[in-house]
């Protein structure tokens, strides 16, 4: 029996009978594993892409077929579209089109598959989001010379492995796992593809795929290793910005950045951000109960909601250090999709003020004033935020117009709002809490619900604590239709509070009160319910966008503590805002928003127009501030290896960003450089270099995608000063994370130059291509 | 694996009118889909037959494509679902798809010397020997992990209507794996 597959639906349908429970195992273990011609997928993609001006309408599309002709076409496709090798050929999916232009039959011929002629496939294949602790298996349709295989058996980039055979199928484990937001090729020497008996494959086999941009996972319990950013009051809420900053609603932490402007009037000259959210956007909403107490009815009612303590200020904790205030404290806050802006609620005597709070913190804008408490805030989108008073949830667009969306149901206790807008929950301590649909106006209750809820950074999914059985559960679904799953928390007895998801629900933060003891932070991978990591009683706990650190509130102390297995580069002393600005312009080319492109570079830069196409993953490698206040960046942009395609295609860039361009002052790109798309070269490549956080000495961590020779990592590398004066350097290398730690005795804010030569070598003995260079430091 | 909700939803809509966002889409599912056909009809030529109607139908439908809230891969599956039953209809018009699939014999797998792939075709046999609307529930839950909702919308059905369709195969296929455990020992 498979114990580590977990379907809760499963174990419901055959609930009290664990022997169809045990079949069901069985059954899934026994999944056929499909023979598949490696040639067919491409064949079949290429047949398609033949078809598709026809089929889909576009003004590209050649002029439509002959009527006589057309039926013609149609009918065999029909009757045989795809055509079997070995027969003699298929026609064309393309007949239509292709009949139109040549007025002959148009055929495409591919040799016959021999009988006994090997073939292999791998369920990664083709897949761009592959976890990064994911085995490789290659399965075979007959027995192979093992050794042969194995022998043949190529990885770009170089990465470290042990192989092992089940069967016909090669499982390739990574040493040290994937590297994640990576394309991978796994190829076979057709020669080196022997079959025990038959033929090998006409050519080398290759295997494409990527990794999702998450960080492998641990296989034990660690301890969170946390970090004090400064004080914060009982109630303070905590919220996580793209760019690396955590806001607290209640804060005393001395301020090191400049103090606000009152807040004015709506300001005519607020124009709408775009409407698309970049990922580098908020994290899951934080826990609507900020009660510092255990028990989980703690949530406060409606008519209690929290108080600012007097003393405190709502401040932005940057990464590089800096402390900004951002005005008076609030009840509640939270940020646009973009991460631009903060919608807070400040009470006022019997009011409450609504503002509106650019990231820096300058020119704070009062959209509008509420005669009653705020039970929370939010954004439908980046124009529009939403506010939950007591009975009711009303839009405020950001010249301050306010409509009633929907009423509350009674009994209402507390509000939490998917971040990406949409949805709110309804809250209550007597009965189900309700998810609400904003756009629709309908409601559904989740079952077992009570006050507390939390939903997943990209607004898809919702979770909740059951504690309406004997033993706590935590239970999940996405917000458009039901479809729960309970994920085992084994804590029977206890209470849990303080929920938080991550961006996409991959991972579940929450505080488990034992019936004796004292109560732990926990988080919890999903759907195994198992969990990783531990740390100290908490509350208000939110998990970075990157889902790489958690943030929370113990001891009155905002901490901060990298999640086990990620490594935290938090970016260089950049000024506020640019990295944030940086990376979701990044993430909008690898999605194509033109839109979000738009609003994030000057006009005078054409960026959708300079963006290649069919770009399936991107990241920043360097960045630097510049003394004329200007940031500079290199980024590469990437086309994941295809069937048809399969070495990934890069394409490099280089930008600047301008300070005072953007809405409220914020940064914008001001000048951008693409280079032309490049076929992968082999050997490795850095993905990254930046300066490690809070050391006084220059302390610069290269990330490589490949495994390297450690033997060739220290000499290949070589820091200078921007004049070329050599500085002295050590270099260690962590084989497990493929980064370079790199030790410059000069004082942390010295601008330099890394170089990496080309004498660095991978696992491979691949050489790098080309010699690299970036500013770093400063 | 699927893909970020906003993002494959953005290619949908590209996909719409553009073949690059298609191929896309297509690059994602095909494995899935191929998996799943196979699954169903157990002969690679079938196999690479349907899929590639699965895909030609997809690309002519997705102009009409309306988000049900339900993954997009329901619809590529309901489309598999109707092309695995028109392939059948199409070869053997007068005989029962059960009847198709039923004459596999478990004790003679084609190159499968290893346990365990003995006992993926005994237990894939017996699921090949159900009436279809079982099959097709069991092989999506077990086989392809699918959600009892996702799988009522492939399907036509209510999520309790899959429930049952699944429980009711499951104890048909528990019955005639110990009727064939029972043939072996008796022989």
């Amino acid at each position: 029996m498979d114990t580590r597959w977990i379907d809760p639906e499963v174990d419901g349908i055959f609930e009290g009978d664990p022997e169809l429970t045990e079949l069901a195992h069985r059954v899934r273990a026994a999944r056929p594993e499909p023979v598949l011609d490696p040639r067919f997928q491409a064949v079949l993609r290429a047949q398609l892409m033949r078809e598709a001006p026809a089929a889909l309408g576009s003004p590209a599309a050649p002029a439509r077929v002959p009527r006589p002709v057309h039926v013609r076409a149609e009918r065999m496709r029909s009757d045989r579209w795809w055509r079997r090798p070995g027969r003699f050929a298929w026609a064309g999916a393309g007949l239509g089109v292709a009949l139109a232009a040549a007025a002959t039959v148009v055929t495409v011929s591919r040799p016959p598959l021999q009988d006994h002629q090997v073939t292999a496939m791998s369920p990664v294949a083709q897949l761009h989001a592959v976890s990064p602790d994911n085995v490789i298996t290659v399965a075979f349709s007959q027995p192979m010379n093992q050794s042969a295989v194995v022998g043949g058996l190529h990885i770009r980039p170089a990465t470290a492995v042990t192989t092992a055979w089940r069967g016909n199928d090669l499982l390739i484990t990574p040493t040290h796992h994937l590297a994640g937001n990576t394309p991978y090729t796994v190829t076979i020497d057709r020669n080196a593809a022997q079959p025990v008996r038959g033929q090998p494959p006409t050519s080398d086999i290759h295997i494409s795929f990527g990794t999702a941009p998450v960080p492998p996972s641990v296989p034990s319990v660690a301890q969170l290793s946390t970090q004090t950013l400064g004080p914060v009051s009982n109630n303070s809420q905590v919220l996580a910005g793209g760019d690396g900053t955590v806001i607290a609603t209640s804060s005393t932490a001395p301020v090191s950045g400049p103090s606000p402007a009152p807040a004015g009037t709506p300001s005519p000259s607020v124009s709408p951000s775009p409407s698309s959210r970049p990922s580098g956007s908020p994290s899951a909403s934080p826990s609507p109960t900020p009660s510092p107490s255990p028990s989980a009815s703690s949530s406060p009612s409606a008519s209690d909601s929290p108080q600012p303590s007097a003393g405190g200020k709502t401040l932005a904790f940057s990464a590089n250090g800096n402390v900004i205030d951002l005005g008076p404290s609030a009840s509640w806050a939270a940020l646009s999709p973009n991460g631009l802006q903060l919608i807070a609620a400040v009470p006022s005597g019997s009011s409450t003020q609504i503002v509106l709070v650019p990231q820096h913190g300058s020119n704070r804008t009062m959209l509008t004033s509420l005669a009653s408490s705020v039970v929370a805030t939010g954004w439908l989108a980046n124009d529009t935020a939403v506010v939950a008073e007591t009975d009711r949830i009303i839009s405020v667009d950001l010249l301050g117009h306010v409509r009633t969306l929907t009423t509350l149901p009674s009994g209402t206790r507390s509000v939490v709002f998917a971040p990406s807008g949409g949805y709110a929950f309804a809250g209550s301590t007597t009965q189900d809490g309700q998810l609400i649909n904003l756009a629709g106006n309908d409601t559904r209750p989740l079952p077992g619900s009570r006050d507390s809820a939390a939903f997943s950074g990209d607004g898809a999914m919702v979770a909740w604590i059951d504690g309406t059985g004997s033993s706590a559960r935590l239970v999940t679904t996405p917000v458009s239709r039901q479809a729960a799953d309970s994920v085992p928390l084994n804590h029977p007895g206890d209470s849990i509070t303080d929920l938080a998801l991550d961006q996409n629900g991959t991972h579940v933060a929450l505080v488990d009160h034992p019936q004796s003891g004292t109560p732990e932070l926990q988080v919890v991978a999903l759907p195994s319910g198992t969990v990783i990591a531990k740390g100290p009683p908490a509350r208000e706990l939110v998990f970075s966008p990157r889902g790489n650190r958690l943030l929370f509130v113990s001891g009155g102390q905002l901490q901060t503590a990298a999640l086990p297995g990620t490594t935290w580069a938090p970016v260089n002393s950049l000024p506020d805002g640019a990295a944030g600005a940086l990376q979701a312009f990044v993430d909008a080319q690898v999605s194509g928003d033109a839109k979000v492109l738009g609003a994030l570079a000057d006009p005078s830069v054409n960026a959708a127009s300079a963006t290649p196409h069919g770009l399936t993953r991107g990241y920043v490698v360097s960045n630097v501030a510049n003394p004329d206040g200007t940031v500079g960046a290199t980024a590469r942009l990437i086309i994941d290896p295809s069937a048809a395609q399969p070495v990934a295609s890069f394409v490099d860039e280089t930008l600047t960003l301008s300070a005072g361009q953007g809405h409220g002052g914020g940064y914008l790109i001001s000048a951008l450089n693409v280079n032309p798309p490049h076929e992968e070269p082999v050997g490795p490549h850095v993905v990254s270099v930046s300066p490690s956080a809070s050391a006084k000495k220059l302390v610069l961590r290269v990330v490589f995608d490949s495994d390297l020779r450690e033997a060739s990592v220290g000499g290949a590398i070589s820091v200078t000063t921007a004049a070329g004066r050599t500085l002295p350097a050590t270099t260690a290398y962590d084989a497990n994370s493929r980064t370079a730690t790199v030790t410059v005795d000069v004082n942390a804010s010295t601008p330099v130059k890394v170089s990496v030569a080309t004498s660095l070598v991978d696992v491979d003995g691949q050489a790098m291509a080309s010699g690299f260079t970036v500013n770093a430091g400063g | 694996m699927t893909l970020p909700r906003a993002y494959e939803d953005q290619l949908i809509e590209r996909a719409k009118r553009d073949a690059d966002a298609f191929g896309e889409l297509y690059d994602h599912y095909f494995g899935q889909i191929y998996r799943f056909v196979y699954s169903r009809m157990r002969e690679q030529e079938a196999a690479e037959d349907v899929t590639s109607e699965v895909f030609l139908k997809a690309l002519r439908a997705i102009g009409r494509y309306k988000p049900s809230g339900h993954p997009f891969s329901s619809w590529l599956y309901q489309i598999s679902v109707n092309a695995i039953a028109d392939h059948y209809r199409a070869r053997r018009p007068t005989s029962n798809i059960d009847d198709a699939v039923a004459v596999a014999d478990p004790q003679q797998p084609l190159d499968e010397r290893v346990e365990q792939k003995v006992e993926a075709a005994r237990v894939w046999a017996a699921i090949d020997s159900l009436p279809d609307q079982q099959r097709t529930a069991i092989t999506l839950k077990l086989g392809e992990d699918l959600k009892l909702a996702d799988i009522g919308v492939v399907m036509g059905k209510s999520e309790g209507a899959i429930k049952l369709l699944v429980h009711r195969g499951m104890i048909g296929l528990r019955t005639k794996l110990e009727i064939t455990a029972a043939g072996r020992e008796g022989r």
